[in-house]
């Protein structure tokens, strides 16, 4: 059995003296692991974020196949000066490998993660995060409404998301349980003139996606978010704190 | 299993070896085991015995504080953070840094649950208690992992008032283009620096 495919490295575990087990995302395959043998230059290129043609090969499907692998880039080698750009590629790259289901593809995940690395220099670079977050979540089953208010109905002035149905709601409809509802930043809300998101809206939106991930997906395994997902939300609440 | 068995298993374990290698070593032991055998058990019961983990900066030696901490001669106001013992030798080999260091114990790693809890940040923060750290070096590997604890440990260290340093990376002395690897390219392109002329 064979297939090759464009693919992104999510891990790259060391097994044996020189052998590494990878775990890559791809377009036609989803996640898919495999035992990768290096030459020397290849080891400085199999690191998280590389891009590249895979080939996978085994007796059966079910077997640990073994890759080879033709590096074409990688955006987290560009970024290494940037903390809170490498911070997020190593957020997103962690969730993608331990939200998704092997040899199951999700090819507007593929999409929504490619869309985003080129447009790793735009100014909403954080927002397009927000958004591939919130496609991980649909894509997986999870997906939330906030295209009108869950208890009235309306489409305008929805403030609020309901940590229990994922559910936008409004401002006049959740004012009694403002304090148990989560707030849903305007850049989210769809039927709305898109402007530029504000960085306090941004972090509401990290904060929104985060919740949804822990306890809708994640939670079921028992799991916290990933380390690198948790330090890039404190990094950029920090960064927030020190700008004048 | 006997001791012999034992002896080739273990030695089968260690880094570079296999069974077959395992066995060879064995042999070579005890076919000569005066020359051989006994020199290296006493070699190695005396390092068991004497090999320590400096209580300041994390390097192994035979006396506590290590050579390092305790040179008189070395500078008190610059501190190496690295991440492994390796990578603290590798440093020494270039005999030009002459401060101090201090090894972390690992990198950050998501997929090694490593997390700052497990990194040597206390003995960091002794350092800046200290007062006498006027530079810190990041002497960390140029991977993803390697940098992120970079930035974590700068943002650690921005409470104090120290300068702030990381190697440089990009294209090795003696490196030839066509030869390196294009992630090392893309990172010497991507910090190209400005050519000085003489004036």
């Amino acid at each position: 059995m064979e297939w090759r495919d464009q693919g992104l490295l999510l891990s790259a575990r060391k097994q044996g003296e020189s052998g590494l087990l990878l775990t890559i995302f791809t377009p036609g395959q989803g996640l898919a692991k495999g035992w990768f043998r290096p030459t020397k230059k290849e080891v400085a290129l199999c690191q998280i974020g590389a891009l590249g043609e895979f080939t996978w090969r085994a007796r059966l499907s079910q077997h640990l196949g073994k890759f080879q692998f033709e590096y074409h880039g990688n955006p987290c080698l560009i970024y290494m000066d940037d903390p809170l750009r490498l911070g997020a590629l190593s957020s997103l790259l962690g969730l993608l490998s331990i939200v998704l289901p092997e040899g199951h593809p999700y090819l507007r995940i593929w999409e929504g993660v490619q869309d985003f690395f080129d447009h790793l220099e735009s100014p909403d670079w954080i927002g397009r995060l927000i958004q591939v977050e919130l496609l991980v979540l649909r894509e997986l089953g999870f997906g939330l409404s906030l295209e009108k208010c869950a208890s009235t109905g309306q489409q305008e002035d929805l403030i609020y998301v309901s940590p229990r149905t994922a559910r936008a709601v409004s401002r006049e409809a959740g004012a009694p349980y403002a304090e148990k509802l989560l707030p849903l930043p305007a850049f989210l809300v769809k039927n709305i003139e898109k402007e530029a998101p504000k960085a306090d809206e941004l972090l509401q939106g990290l904060g929104l996606t985060g919740y949804f991930l822990k306890h809708l997906i994640l939670h079921q395994g028992g799991n916290e978010l990933p380390p690198a997902r948790q330090r890039f939300e404190k990094l950029y609440q920090e960064c927030l704190r020190k700008r004048p | 299993m006997d001791a012999l068995e034992t002896m080739i298993k273990t030695l089968s374990r260690l880094p570079g070896l296999g069974p077959r290698s395992g066995r060879r070593l064995a042999l070579y032991l005890l076919g000569e085991k005066e020359k051989n055998f006994g020199p290296l058990v006493q070699i190695l019961q005396e390092a068991l015995d004497k090999v320590e983990t400096c209580p300041e900066c994390g390097n192994v030696d035979v006396q506590s504080p290590c050579k390092i901490c305790s040179h008189p001669q070395r500078v008190q106001s610059e501190l190496c953070v690295v991440a492994d013992v390796s990578d603290l030798w590798a440093m020494e080999r270039t005999h030009m840094y002459k401060g101090r260091y201090l090894v972390l114990g690992g990198l950050l790693s998501a997929l090694d649950g490593k997390t700052p809890e497990d990194l040597n940040l206390s003995g960091l923060r002794q350092y800046m208690a200290g007062g006498q750290v006027k530079e810190v070096i990041l002497a960390l590997n140029a991977t993803v992992e390697g940098q992120t604890t970079a930035h974590f440990i700068a943002e650690e260290l921005s409470r104090y008032d120290v300068k702030i340093s990381t190697l440089a990376h990009g294209v090795p002395v003696g490196g030839e283009l066509d030869y390196l690897d294009e992630g090392t390219l893309q990172t010497a392109l991507h910090r190209r620096r400005p050519l000085e002329l003489v004036a």
